[in-house]
């Protein structure tokens, strides 16, 4: 039976229960039963999304507990049947549920309203809008797609974007969408979505996130110390949740943009099924065009002409750029205990930038006018993913719970940069000749995973799992068609398994997590053992302390390709025997949260050492003409990290928004470069952050800044020129010492204003508001006048101020 | 609206905004190297100056004079003798020799710029299939390219023995005193002023010479080099941008450049007019 009781959800706070106006039967409530084993699911009360990590908890009482991925809870010893349960969700208004005493327990369906759905409704003090939440637990960060709106965007709504405004996740990144979380790359940190791993987060060269917002329900960030469930990268985890669609009616809406359009519908299918499909795609207005323009770095190449006959050439050029992503979501639910989703996603860049021109005929006037030919110059970069998770969850008892996960992952790259001529010689002779380079990327991924979670005791879960994932990985860099610079076919699959233990002691105050997680990977042949171990200590009612300590290891490796004249092009390979070695971090964090109702101030330090740290460069490649061997291009060592961060958070009212600040310090050490450390390409040194928004009547504005250090990079400090045995000479540079220099400080200010109405809303950005010129890198270019040479040091810089207007629109 | 986080806001900008520390860099000082040490022929080392990196700084690599510059080729060790604009010369009957390993030695305030190199083998079993090419003169404009190019399609294909995979590089050079270009404008100049072409480094044991490469009539020079593969390693694509700044392999330590043996054979090749 189904009991469905929400009694208030304005003006709760959890931490100060006597504010809340719980509305009472009249008689008096008397315990029907003790010591219950209650059960439920917390739902969003309009759509009927479930609501996974949700917190439960018996007022008055120490007893708690989070609701699974799916949404459900089991609370085992509730003292009796007229308890209240208090449960809290970001992004949603606090709810209270009285127990009814003398009927069911089991089963609850908890509605949970969303906050600001009653647009002139005032905002009540202790109500929470947050688009962000963290401090819970060691090194984690909530996240409410919805209540994107509320930031500042560049023409998408952007996810991992605003996870990037959270102290601890990089935000001078404009070139990649990828989360450079405390110190790490973005290839160390896992990105799950609906359980299959995402290998390549960027829509057009990483200014936005593959990640469309209207599919998403939850996004939770993981900085470091997180359990044994997650495996196989070194740094974090970002595991996003797509919306399992409206159970109860038919919903339909979507964005418009300077940059793209975006679109979802959703329904239910009948009384067990729902279903929600997205999509959105670019179109080349004038904002996709700015930003294509500063981020391709690909100098043109203009037809070359043919002694002073250009009037003949015809040039063409077929620009034709966009990306697109598509979501979709299936969700059966054939018995009360089975929930059964399919999820597919489906995201491709294309960026083309190629020309053609036609030379024509040598002869003269009008003779021969059969030899000629073309000269096509293509600049082509395409990439996208593929992936599809089908998963079957099941709660067997109200203390067992399994999910089961089939999952394919597909990444693929493909770069094509090269000039073609093709001249007719006679009517049937045709010489062709191609220059440029050429690079393919090709990964797959098959992943099986069971996870089985188990209530032992009120005060204790066991969780375990095993995963076993097969990957395939095809990469070619060639240049002419004929020169293979770097060719490598990998395979390789992992089986691993963990146990973990979710332990509350002391009166529910400590919560440990001990864990290990088991993984043998075939390709070395050794199985690597990470213990694991996080904890969190109430010690008064706004104070905790938290703590971490684990072992990480990575079996895949995200590697950049350096190079400017084309831009820098990552691809992924897997580690072997040799010269790649299997990644390994330990991660130590200690930190302490202080929260009243209003206020949240968090601080979390953390230093991680990491070996197996890889490099790719062909700076020392000895010899030209052939493939390179891996040892010639591959150098590692190890990493240290530390660092600290802080945050300053106003929880609740019409202004809320936080202070971020971290202070990171990020060495390198790879003999290659020398004997001693050197700051990593992401070493930056502080970041501040100042998020603020402000609701006003049925306004929202916002104003965020970022301000961090510029990144270390790697200078010129002389030329020479040496003459060649064909009497030309050549000029080369002698660089400073690896990343010896540093950018200027990068800094921005981003403003935003949105009009709510019942069915959307209208919003204005500006990015980059006062117009600040940050650094992307420095190009050196060797000027000569035949005896003096001169160099010339360009800065090319990130994107100055843009406006945008985001129209949004939903049916409900 | 609470200000409060807007004045902290204020106040950390403040404390915050200070410049990270940067490491400065020393300007560096290590002398720029080039020697070709050829077989057959004397030593002969050029020093300069890098040309610093600044923006006010223009100029060529300044010379370096005074320095005591050593060879120890073999068991016999060379000071070289200053010849001015900072290049050192061994005498004229001290010849560099196939199979030598030498050794470059001198200081340079207060390092010492070491360099090791072999001289390789003459290109052994050296074959040309052709010595004569026939092509037509053409002149652009007046309707004679179509007939130039009759004849492109031949190719000088030169052999040797490789079983090493050593680098070799070709050197074509016009030897004529008077040139005759195959291909001129109306004015009836060369289309392409150059009397010198090479070919890429390569690792294999063959190279074709294209009689489209050839601008001009009459008899060519073509050098065979044998090289080290830091030589070739001159050729790689070298990248100007902070994201991928690299210095060739060098075996030249505390300096830059180059220190490298080479072996040559000498070919020709008659173009001659149809």
């Amino acid at each position: 039976m189904l009991l469905i009781f929400p009694l208030s959800g304005k003006g709760q706070d959890l931490a100060e229960p006597k504010e809340r106006p719980i509305q009472r039967p009249p008689q008096p409530r008397l315990p029907h039963q003790t010591n219950l084993t209650v059960t439920g699911r917390v739902v969003d009360a309009r759509s009927v999304e479930t609501l996974p990590l949700a917190s439960v908890i018996v007022r008055g009482t120490r007893l708690l507990t989070q609701t699974n991925a799916d949404g459900y809870f089991t609370l085992i010893g509730v003292p009796n049947d007229t308890c209240t349960l208090l449960i809290r969700y970001v992004g949603y208004k606090n709810q209270a549920v009285a127990l009814q005493p003398g009927e069911s327990v089991k089963r609850l369906t908890i509605k949970m309203e969303p906050t600001a759905t009653n647009l002139d409704e005032v905002l009540v003090k202790g109500q929470q809008a947050d688009v962000m939440k963290t401090g819970d637990d060691v090194s984690t960060i909530r996240l409410t797609p919805r209540n994107l709106t509320k930031l500042p965007n560049v023409g998408e709504r952007d996810v991992f974007r605003a996870l990037q405004l959270m102290p601890g996740v990089s935000a001078a990144n404009e070139s990649s969408a990828g989360l450079y979380v405390r110190g790490g790359t973005p290839d160390q940190t896992l990105v799950l979505y609906d359980g299959f791993t995402v290998y390549q987060v960027d829509h057009l060269y990483g200014f936005f996130s593959a990640f469309n917002y209207n599919a998403l329900k939850d996004v939770q960030l993981y900085k470091g110390g997180f359990g044994a469930k997650y495996g196989g990268r070194l740094s974090g985890v970002a595991e996003l949740t797509g919306k399992e669609g409206n159970q109860q009616r038919f919903n339909a809406g979507g964005d418009a943009s300077f940059l793209s359009v975006n679109a979802y519908v959703e329904s239910p299918l009948g009384k067990k099924m729902s279903v929600l499909v997205a999509g959105r795609r670019s179109f080349q207005g004038p904002l996709y065009n700015k930003l294509f323009n500063q981020f391709q770095t690909t100098s043109q190449t203009p037809g070359a002409g043919l002694g002073n006959r250009r009037n003949l050439q015809t040039a063409t050029q077929q620009v034709a750029s966009y990306f697109y992503d598509l979501n979709g979501r299936i969700t059966f639910r054939p018995t009360v205990r089975d929930q059964i989703t399919l999820s597919v996603y489906n995201g491709r860049d294309n960026l083309d930038n190629s020309q053609s021109t036609a030379i024509a005929g040598f002869g003269r006037n009008g003779q021969n006018t059969n030899l000629g030919g073309t000269l096509d110059n293509t600049d082509l970069s395409n990439w996208g993913n593929t992936g599809a998770s089908l998963k079957w969850s099941r709660r067997w008892s109200d203390r067992l719970y399994t999910n089961t996960l089939v999952s394919y992952s597909n990444y693929f790259s493909y770069r094509d940069l090269a000039n073609s001529v093709s001249i007719q010689l006679r009517a049937n002779s045709i010489r062709n000749a191609r220059f440029g380079t050429l690079e393919r990327n090709n990964l797959t991924d098959r992943t099986i995973k069971t996870d089985i979670e188990y209530r032992l005791a009120a005060n204790q879960q066991l969780q375990a799992g095993v995963q076993f994932t097969r990957n395939v990985i095809d990469y070619t860099y060639s240049t002419n068609d004929t020169t293979t610079i770097l060719e490598k076919h990998n395979r390789g699959q992992s089986l691993a398994a963990y146990v973990q233990d979710d332990i509350r002691l002391m009166d529910n105050r400590l919560l440990l997590k001990p864990g290990v997680r088991l993984t043998n990977f075939n390709v070395t042949g050794q199985v690597y053992t990470e213990p694991r171990l996080s904890a969190t200590y109430q010690l008064t009612d706004r104070l905790r302390l938290k703590g971490a300590v684990g072992r990480y290891y990575q079996f895949i490796k995200q590697v950049t390709r350096e190079d400017i004249s084309q831009g820098n092009k990552t691809f992924w390979l897997l580690p072997d025997k040799g010269s790649l070695p299997v990644g390994a971090a330990t991660h130590y964090i200690a930190g302490v949260a202080y929260e009243t109702p209003d206020y949240l101030i968090d601080v979390e330090g953390y230093a991680k050492d990491l070996s197996g740290v890889t490099e790719y460069t062909l700076r020392f490649a000895p010899q030209v003409g052939r493939g390179l061997q891996p040892q010639e291009t591959f150098f590692s060592g190890t990493g240290t990290v530390r660092g600290v961060d802080v945050l300053v958070q106003k929880k609740v009212g019409a202004y809320t928004g936080w202070i971020g600040y971290t202070y990171a310090m990020v060495l390198n050490n790879i003999a290659a470069y020398g004997d001693k450390p050197y700051y990593a390409n992401q070493d930056v040194r502080h970041e501040f952050k100042s998020i603020n928004t402000y609701r006003y009547k049925r306004f929202d504005f916002a104003v965020t800044f970022i301000y961090a250090s510029g990144k270390p990079y790697t200078s010129i400090v002389g030329e020479y020129s040496l003459n060649l045995l064909d009497g030309t000479s050549k000029i080369f540079t002698n660089p400073s010492a690896k990343n010896a220099n540093r950018f200027p400080d990068y800094s921005r200010l981003d403003a935003s204003a949105t009009y709510n109405f019942s069915h959307g809303s209208i919003g204005l950005s500006a990015f980059n508001l006062y117009n600040r010129t940050n650094v992307w890198y420095k190009k050196f270019n060797s000027v000569s006048d035949g005896t003096n040479t001169q160099l010339v040091v360009t800065d090319i810089t990130y994107l100055g101020i843009t406006p945008n207007l985001t129209f949004s629109y939903r049916i409900r | 609206m609470k200000p409060t986080l807007l004045i902290i806001t204020g106040i950390a900008l403040i404390l915050w905004h200070c410049t990270p520390e940067t490491i400065g860099i020393a300007p560096d000082q290590r002398p720029v190297v080039a020697a070709y040490l050829v077989a057959g022929q004397p030593f002969a080392v050029t020093v300069t100056k890098q040309i610093p990196f600044g923006s006010d700084t223009t100029g060529q690599g300044q010379p370096i004079n005074g320095l005591i510059i050593r060879i120890k080729a073999a068991d016999q060790t060379i000071t070289l003798k200053s010849a001015g604009n900072g290049v050192y010369r061994s005498d004229a009957a001290v010849l560099a020799k196939a199979g030598q390993t030498c050794e470059l030695s001198f200081d340079y305030l207060g390092q010492t710029v070491t360099g090791t190199t072999l001289i390789p083998t003459r290109p052994a079993n050296v074959q040309q299939d052709l010595t004569e090419l026939i092509r037509a003169a053409g002149q652009i404009g007046n309707g004679g390219v179509g007939a130039a190019l009759a004849g492109l399609s031949q190719a000088v294909t030169l052999t040797w023995n490789n079983p090493a995979a050593d680098y070799y590089y070709t050197v074509v050079d016009n030897i004529e005193t008077t040139l005759v270009p195959i291909l001129a404008n109306r004015n009836g100049q060369a289309i392409n002023i150059n009397r010198r072409f090479q070919t890429q480094p390569t690792q294999g044991s063959s190279t074709q010479i294209q009689a489209l490469t050839f601008s001009y009539f009459g008899r060519h020079r073509v050098v065979l080099f044998h090289l080290n593969p830091d030589y070739a390693a001159l050729y790689k694509q070298n990248s100007t941008s902070t994201q991928n700044i690299s210095t060739p392999a060098t075996t030249v330590v505390n300096g830059l450049g180059i220190f490298t043996g080479m072996n040559t054979d000498t070919l020709y090749i008659n173009v001659k007019a149809q």
